[in-house]
């Protein structure tokens, strides 16, 4: 039934029914205070009642009394109490009968002075009793008391009083009066409430309306313990009641006083109907502000809800089957459901992202595949000739960004084809292959070998020197390297096959020529090389290929050379204090049998780069020590020393210190008296080895000089752990001494460097008598060059020592 | 810049006094406040009635600030109603409470045990009775006390309702007197001011109430022994003599005024001890 209502309506109903149980509280709230002030009221009422009622008792009591005195006051009484016994009774009765008569006294008697009744005017046929009522002792003593005893019909109150003669008392008198239906109907009309005079046990001894009250002994209870006035009301009746604990004289009584509360009670029913009333209106006006409250107040919600059903039906296609009044729960269903979906929906997106990672790495593996056949060669796995194009344009680029030049070798392997005719396809694959892994040993890792189809490969080469001739000459010697590694014996599966390419070479550098050029001019340099014969190199570039092959001459012609002996020693002298001959410095010539002296400087970087300096310089050293040897048996030829260069290259070979010794001790020179120079150039690797290396030779005696000093990468830090002997001032420093201060400072800071480590020092290049003169001043003795000599055969330097001694200061000028 | 004129008030020296005037008004205010008079009415019921005021006339002859009242008995039921509803803070009972009074915190303060003597009107000759003839004097079967031995005269016996402390304290011993139906020439009244009432006016009265209460007689009751046991607090304190009742102060935990403590711990006081005994009660066992 609910259901079919809607939320506002739900919530109406329940702030309703709270409002409701609100009001009828309030109401009944209300109608207690109302009751509780009519009660006051009806109390205060009651209350006036029983303060009527104590002061009318009292009055009763006064009666008594003045009743007892005017009978006291009598004239006659006390002559009739003291006549004969049988006239006493008649003359008292005649007195107390009339009184009684006039007072309306309920009880009126008089006894003798023994306390025997005289006479009861109450009960005329009943005397010579004895007294017993409470205070007649008391009045026989002389004093009045005034008591009370509980009679049948309720309390009496009695007043007894002595009656004197002559001072003496004679008896007494007692007048008594009932509280009784008649003072209670007279207290009633008084007090206007309908009265009764209860006992302690309830019983009702006498009433102003007999019948008509109903007293409650609980009440009663209460009133006689707690003394105080106890008020009911009697809700059918509609009266209000008091139960009033009263002290009649003596004894202790409650009288129960009910007044007609009728009106207050139908001021009440009044209130009541009025107060219910605006508890109706109140509830009426509620239910509609409620009402219209809630109705606005939840329209966001059934909007909320009408959206939220209207997406649900959008996502699953169902409609809702809630009541319009299932707002809430219609919320509540369609958050489940979304919740649902989305926990599915989630799933679902997880599954398909599962997916589409699979898919991702299959595609990435297919990309890499791509990649593999589009730039790489399948056989090989080199890069194939796409992918060497991108190669060469980057290069290129990059070539032109730091001017380093580069090189592309086109590298065709001779008779392949003969291979794949007589040894099938299969064997040449494995060839390939293997020129391939070959060609890949013999370039640096920023090389690239690339395999452009069937035999031709190329070989990209980066990063060659700024100099073209420089950078030729790399080119030349890894061209010879793969020359030398491809021409080695192939292992076949079980067939051995000697093979050799053809290598076609040409630099690049600065964009010069688009990549298609490029490699045609390597293609037609490979070509030249075929046709050369094959298993060589060529370059492209003319001039390049003739200073590359001038230079393959060269070194051809230096083993030859070394071979043929055409190598002869010059002595240049050194010259101490300028006069005094200590020593020469060997140096090499290359008589060609065509083009006569060749200079060292063309010759000695051919040889240190393509090896016969170990050679060259292994003759140079045993020839040096042979003419030690030989001037050892002159004396006059006796005590010179001879510097000897050894090369960097010459000097690292691993027997070089055990060649030395051997030379030595085979020619029978002094150590003492050779003086190997040595460059800085040679200690800029593996300084260690040096050391260990010149301390062996040291022990021997042999000496040392660092040639070119402060030319190179001096450092002062090697100087103290080398075991030298001589720096040498380099000549670059002496020639402009005389005119470049800085030169001037350098020199003079190695020769004061030469003293402080202990050091001789020698400058080389003196060609002036100034700059010895210089030199000299600055502390360097020991001179060399053109001042003195210049580099001499050997009998003209022998001459020239000769000429020394006979001359002690001798000015030579050879021309 | 310091003001340097001396006929000019300095100002911090101003306010200075201030705040010492502020501050010593707040003291004395605080001082005032615990020391407020207050006057103390102590109503309920009668059997305490007058001892408690001996009690009062010494608290409020020994100190000045509260004044305690003792009005007249409304009985240990109108106690519990005025301390129940607040009407007063501290009330007197004849007896020690019950549990179900001692519920909401009201708390029992006794005072002392108080001997419940029979007493005859100043004409009585006789100095003791037994308890046979307590039960036949209430039952209407001896009349005159001349049967005691005594001066002949009409006993009038008073008595009080069955619910009376001092009736259910005689009744612990002379079981039949709890429920007897009393003669009907037998007084029965409410209040023990009407019981010393009727002592007074009715010479050859008889009745009993708690010792320390006679003293409020006008005449002089003779004190009647049980069975020659005087009714003093030692013989209660003994046990020799049997009847007895109890009766205390009653107050709610927590609503004890400043009066209604410095009442209390007068009536714990050695001088409060000293008027309980002097008046014929013996205190409550903690103050011995």
């Amino acid at each position: 039934m609910t259901n079919l209502l809607g939320l506002a309506w739900r919530s109406t109903l329940a702030l309703i029914m709270l409002t409701v149980v609100a009001q009828l509280l309030s109401y009944q709230a209300s109608s207690n205070l109302r009751r509780v002030a009519m009660q006051q009221r009806e109390v205060d009422k009651v209350s006036t009642v029983s303060r009527a009622i104590e002061p009318q008792l009292k009055r009763e009591g006064e009666r008594v009394k003045l009743v007892a005195q005017l009978l006291l006051m009598h004239d006659e009484l006390a002559d009739a109490m003291q006549r004969k016994a049988t006239a006493r009774r008649a003359a008292v009765a005649a007195i107390l009968d009339l009184t009684y008569q006039q007072s309306r006294v309920d009880q009126l008697e008089v006894t003798d002075e023994d306390g025997v009744v005289l006479y009861r005017a109450h009960e005329p046929g009943r005397s010579g009793d004895l007294a017993t009522v409470w205070g007649i002792d008391e009045a026989l003593a002389g004093r009045s008391t005034l008591v009370s005893t509980k009679g049948a019909r309720g309390p009496i109150i009695l007043f007894i009083a002595p009656v004197r003669a002559a001072g003496k008392i004679i008896g007494t008198v007692l007048v008594g009066t009932q509280i009784g239906d008649r003072t209670i109907r007279a207290l009633s009309i008084e007090a206007g409430a309908d009265l009764a005079l209860l006992t302690r046990s309830g019983a009702m001894v006498s009433a102003s309306a007999p019948g008509k009250l109903k007293p409650d002994n609980s009440a009663i209870e209460a009133a006689f313990l707690q003394k105080i006035p106890i008020y009911r009301t009697n809700e059918v009746k509609h009266t209000s009641l008091v139960y009033l604990p009263v002290l009649i004289v003596d004894d202790a009584w409650v009288i129960m006083a009910e007044i007609d509360s009728t009106p207050a009670f139908a001021l009440l029913k009044k209130g009541d109907q009025q107060s219910a009333l605006l508890t109706l209106l109140v509830l009426g006006g509620s239910i509609m502000i409620i009402f219209i409250v809630l109705r606005y107040a939840l329209k966001p919600l059934r909007e909320l809800r009408r959206r939220a059903e209207a997406s649900v039906v959008a996502l699953t296609g169902i409609a809702s089957t809630r009541a319009a009044g299932d707002d809430i729960v219609s919320i509540v269903a369609v958050l489940d459901t979304l919740t649902t979906l989305l926990i599915e929906r989630n799933g679902e997106l997880t599954a398909q992202r599962s997916n589409l990672e699979v898919e991702v790495n299959r595609s990435h593996a297919a990309a890499a595949e791509i990649n593999q056949l589009a730039f790489y060669d399948s056989l090989t796995k080199l890069p194939n000739r796409r992918f060497l194009l991108v190669l060469l344009e980057k290069a290129l680029a990059a070539s032109s960004r730091h001017r380093r030049k580069g090189a592309l070798l086109f590298i065709d392997l001779d008779n392949f084809k003969t291979l794949n005719d007589t040894q099938g396809h299969g064997q040449g694959d494995l060839l390939l292959q293997q020129v391939a892994e070959r060609i890949l040993t013999c370039v640096r890792d920023g090389d690239t070998v690339a395999r452009l189809g069937g035999d031709e490969f190329v070989v990209m080469l980066k990063n060659l020197s700024e100099n073209a001739h420089e950078a030729a000459s790399q080119t030349e010697n890894v061209g010879k390297i793969i020359l030398g590694a491809l021409s080695q014996t192939y292992r076949l599966g079980s067939y051995e096959h000697q093979s050799t390419v053809s290598i076609g070479a040409t630099l690049f550098a600065d964009r010069h020529g688009s990549v298609d050029e490029l490699l045609k001019r390597a293609d037609l340099a490979m070509y030249q090389a075929k046709a050369a014969g094959r298993n060589t190199l060529r370059f492209f570039d003319p001039e390049m290929q003739a200073e590359v092959t001038a230079r393959a001459a060269l070194e051809a012609a230096l083993r030859e050379a070394v071979l043929h002996h055409q190598f002869v020693l010059y002595y240049q002298a050194q010259v101490e204090h300028e006069c005094h001959l200590t020593g020469a410095e060997a140096l090499v010539r290359w008589n060609h049998p065509q083009r006569g002296m060749v200079s060292p400087a063309e010759f000695i970087p051919v040889a240190e780069e393509t090896g016969v300096i170990l050679p060259l310089g292994n003759w140079v050293l045993e020839t040096g020590c042979a003419q030690l040897a030989s001037w050892a048996t002159r004396p006059e030829m006796a005590h010179l020393t001879l510097a000897v260069n050894v090369s960097a290259r010459q000097f690292h070979h691993q027997d070089f210190v055990e060649q030395v010794l051997a030379l030595l001790e085979r020619t029978g020179a002094n150590p003492q008296r050779l003086k190997l120079e040595l460059t800085e150039s040679l200690l800029l690797s593996n300084l260690e080895n040096v050391v260990v290396k010149m301390n062996l030779l040291k022990k021997h005696g042999v000496g040392f000089s660092l040639d070119d000093f402060g030319t190179g990468y001096s450092s002062l830090a090697y100087l103290k752990r080398l075991p030298l002997d001589q720096l040498k001032i380099d000549q670059v420093f002496v020639r402009d001494i005389l005119i470049d201060p800085n030169d001037a400072a350098i020199a003079k800071m190695v020769i004061a460097l030469a003293d402080s480590l202990g050091l001789a020092v020698i400058a080389e290049g003196v060609e002036t008598e100034a700059q010895r003169e210089l030199l000299a001043r600055q502390g360097c003795h020991a001179c060399q060059g053109y001042l003195f000599s210049r580099p001499l055969p050997l009998h003209e330097f022998e001459r020239l020592v000769a000429e020394f001694d006979a001359r002690p200061n001798p000015r030579l000028a050879i021309a | 810049v310091t003001d340097t004129n001396p006929c000019r008030p300095n100002r911090s020296l101003i306010v200075k006094k201030t705040v010492r005037v502020s501050l010593l008004c707040l003291l004395a205010l605080s001082l005032a406040a615990p020391v407020a008079a207050e006057t103390l009415t102590i109503p309920g019921s009668g059997n305490p009635e007058y001892v408690l005021g001996e009690l009062a006339k010494a608290f409020n002859s020994q100190q000045k600030q509260h004044q305690v009242l003792i009005p007249p008995t409304t009985g240990t039921a109108g106690a519990l109603r005025d301390v129940t509803q607040g009407t007063a803070s501290i009330g007197r009972v004849g007896r020690p409470l019950k549990d179900v009074e001692r519920t909401g915190g009201m708390t029992y303060h006794p005072l002392g045990r108080d001997p419940i003597a029979f007493a005859g009107g100043a004409l009585v000759t006789g100095r003791t009775i037994t308890r046979a003839q307590i039960v036949d004097i209430y039952a209407g079967k001896l009349t005159n006390w001349r049967d005691l031995g005594s001066k002949p005269g009409p006993i009038r016996a008073i008595g009080r309702e069955v619910t009376d402390a001092s009736r259910q304290a005689i009744a612990r011993d002379i079981k039949v007197f709890a429920s007897m139906v009393f003669d009907e020439n037998v007084k029965i009244v409410n209040l023990d001011t009407q019981m010393i009432e009727l002592l007074d006016r009715f010479p050859t009265s008889i009745g009993f109430l708690n010792r320390s209460a006679l003293m409020a007689a006008k005449t002089r009751p003779v004190l009647l022994a049980l069975d020659r046991i005087e009714p003093t607090a030692d013989n209660v304190r003994s046990g020799r003599y049997p009847f007895w009742l109890e009766f205390g102060l009653i107050y709610q935990a927590g609503a004890l005024t400043p009066a209604g403590q410095a009442f209390l711990t007068f009536v714990d006081s050695p001088a409060g001890v000293h008027v309980l005994r002097s008046n014929g009660v013996l205190p409550a066992e903690p103050r011995r």
